[in-house]
């Protein structure tokens, strides 16, 4: 809080301060009305709203060059969740190229708070908040049980 | 009494003019519940609604303007509610008093100076089907008065406060038939609020009516149209710039716009005295306060800048005293070869004066949705302390203004005029 202050004269008038107020408020109002060019405003769905790099949106898990995961079912991710929405079943991999590897793999989108802890959490790199996807809807509630295939269908 | 063929037509013209007042008026209001939208959004640097299209164009949009067919439509198909325990009739009267009360105000505005018709009589029997119903009648049409004004009352003035304050009721009997006291609060409010700025509304335009020495809106703005040292026009907003500040003000309060929202007070108690109405009476209370709106922006208009004056035009000339430029259109020279081109000229003039009047009311309009997206809302004290330790004294000194002003101004006259040579 500032101040407090004595108003002068032309203050206590009233009226010259809110004719200031007025050009203040008509000066946008010309301005936007011919030019637009103080909207901010993206018309999405139309207009694309350019995406930080960083920004943190809809789960992927990453994949070695040989197309398994590379999650290796350490379980940091599903014990630092603060929400608890990620599920991991381990499991032996079959046929021994990699010691252990996620059964299943399932990221329940309603109780993400999107923190990306699990990313930080992630040694090998696997889960990924990257996929800069604005446009996460589904047309019933089990489509935003991400599983293994969702995830890695990136 | 025997209806006469004038008598008629000058019937017929009110009907006209009834219809034609009626539909620009509700034409802005429906307008308006778009043009606040997207004004308000503009301002604050918003798009604002532009989504609504006619699925045959798709991305028609024209700047959402199909809003104004959509709203209605989805306001009409909305539940009509009366809650239980109110009082049905009270609760279905109140908004059709506050949409019809300020409809009513427009019958008394003039937008349009009158038009001398100097063209030929026509008897009865030449007027096809019409004529028959008066034999041996002769429509005067060599001396014929349009006046462009629904009713030309001499009480003008007092016509618009008298059913102005009607509106009031509306209001009062909404927040006190629905049984909710969220509505109960609201028109509280606004009945003390309206009533307190009704004094200083009535006080600001005494000064007016000194000026002009008349109640006939007619006749006040006629006189508007008078040059004051030659040059300067008389309009109110020159001869009383406080008294238009004044009724500026109290008329927001009046309408119960933002600065003056208390009864709505959304923020506070819901929607106010209209917090139990939906669909169409919802509609109702809507659009009456854009109504009332555009009757403020009218009434101002009228009384302070002027109503249909163009500045130094007249049905007889351009003529600016001071300057010794003088223009009658009798005296060209094309004129006096073409005797129907005088009556052109005029019915020229009368086109240019509605132009000037709509743009006038449109101005106020534009004002008036300005200063509502540009003040924050009042606490209630200070609106009481504004309406009678502020308002009140200023009228009051307004009026003895003018008087030393119009005493002052009959005694100089004189002198200026030789000074000044005009």
């Amino acid at each position: 809080m500032g101040q407090k202050r004595e108003l002068t004269l032309l203050e206590r008038i009233y009226f010259w301060e809110i004719f200031k107020g007025l050009l203040v408020t008509a000066r946008h109002f010309f301005i936007n009305l011919f030019t637009q060019r103080e909207i901010q405003t993206f018309q999405w769905p139309e207009v694309e709203r350019p995406i930080s790099p960083r920004w943190r949106g809809r789960h992927r898990l990453n994949k070695r060059e040989d197309g398994t995961t590379k999650c290796t079912a350490c379980m940091l991710c599903a014990t630092v969740c603060p929400s608890e929405c990620i599920h991991i079943v381990a499991g032996e991999f079959p046929d021994k190229r990699y010691e252990k590897y996620p059964v299943s793999y399932v990221v329940d989108s309603f109780r993400c708070c999107y923190c990306g802890m699990c990313v930080e959490a992630c040694p090998c790199n696997a889960i990924l908040m990257d996929t800069q996807d604005m446009r996460f809807c589904a047309e019933s509630p089990e489509q935003f049980f991400l599983d293994k295939e969702k995830l890695m269908d990136w | 009494m025997r209806l006469t063929l004038d008598d008629t037509l000058h019937l017929l013209l009110g009907l006209a003019w009834v219809a034609v007042v009626f539909g620009a008026v509700l034409t802005l209001a429906g307008f308006l519940t778009w043009v606040e939208r997207k004004m308000s959004a503009i301002m604050q640097d918003r798009i604002g609604p532009n989504r609504a299209n006619i699925r045959l164009f798709r991305n028609w949009r024209m700047f959402g303007l199909f809003h104004i067919m959509a709203d209605p439509v989805k306001l009409f198909f909305k539940e009509d509610f009366i809650p239980a325990g109110a009082n049905r009739v009270l609760h279905t009267l109140a908004p059709m008093i506050s949409l019809v009360v300020p409809l009513s105000l427009f019958a008394v505005i003039p937008f349009a100076g009158p038009l001398h018709v100097h063209w030929k009589d026509i008897a009865a029997a030449q007027i096809p089907y019409v004529g028959g119903f008066f034999p041996g009648d002769t429509l005067h049409l060599s001396d014929f008065l349009v006046t462009f004004q629904i009713a030309d009352l001499n009480v003008g003035i007092l016509f618009i406060f008298a059913i102005s304050s009607l509106a009031i009721y509306g209001t009062m009997l909404a927040g006190w038939a629905s049984n909710n006291k969220f509505s109960f609060l609201g028109s509280m409010r606004a009945a003390s609020q309206m009533i307190s700025y009704e004094v200083g509304l009535g006080l600001a335009v005494v000064g007016i009516i000194m000026i002009y020495g008349a109640v006939s809106l007619s006749t006040i703005v006629t006189r508007q149209g008078e040059l004051w040292l030659g040059i300067i026009p008389k309009w109110g907003v020159i001869t009383q710039p406080l008294g238009f500040l004044l009724f500026l003000a109290c008329g927001m309060a009046e309408i119960k716009r933002a600065p003056f929202d208390l009864p709505e007070g959304e923020s506070e108690i819901i929607a106010g005295f209209f917090t139990e109405y939906s669909s169409a009476k919802m509609t109702m209370f809507m659009f009456g306060e854009f109504v009332e709106w555009i009757v403020l922006g009218t009434v101002v208009a009228t009384l302070f800048f002027g109503g249909w004056q163009v500045p130094y035009l007249s049905s007889e000339g351009i003529a600016i005293p001071l300057l010794k430029i003088e223009l009658l259109w009798s005296q060209l020279s094309y004129v006096q070869q073409h005797p129907l081109a005088l009556q052109l000229i005029q019915i020229g003039v009368v086109k240019l004066q509605v132009a000037a009047f709509v743009v006038k009311v449109l101005f106020f309009v534009w004002l008036i949705g300005l200063i509502r997206w540009t003040l924050p809302r009042f606490r209630y004290d200070q609106i009481m302390k504004m309406g009678w330790k502020m308002v009140l004294p200023l009228a009051l000194i307004n009026i003895m203004g003018t008087g030393v002003f119009i005493l002052l101004e009959q005694n100089l006259k004189p002198i200026l005029q030789k000074v000044l040579g005009y």
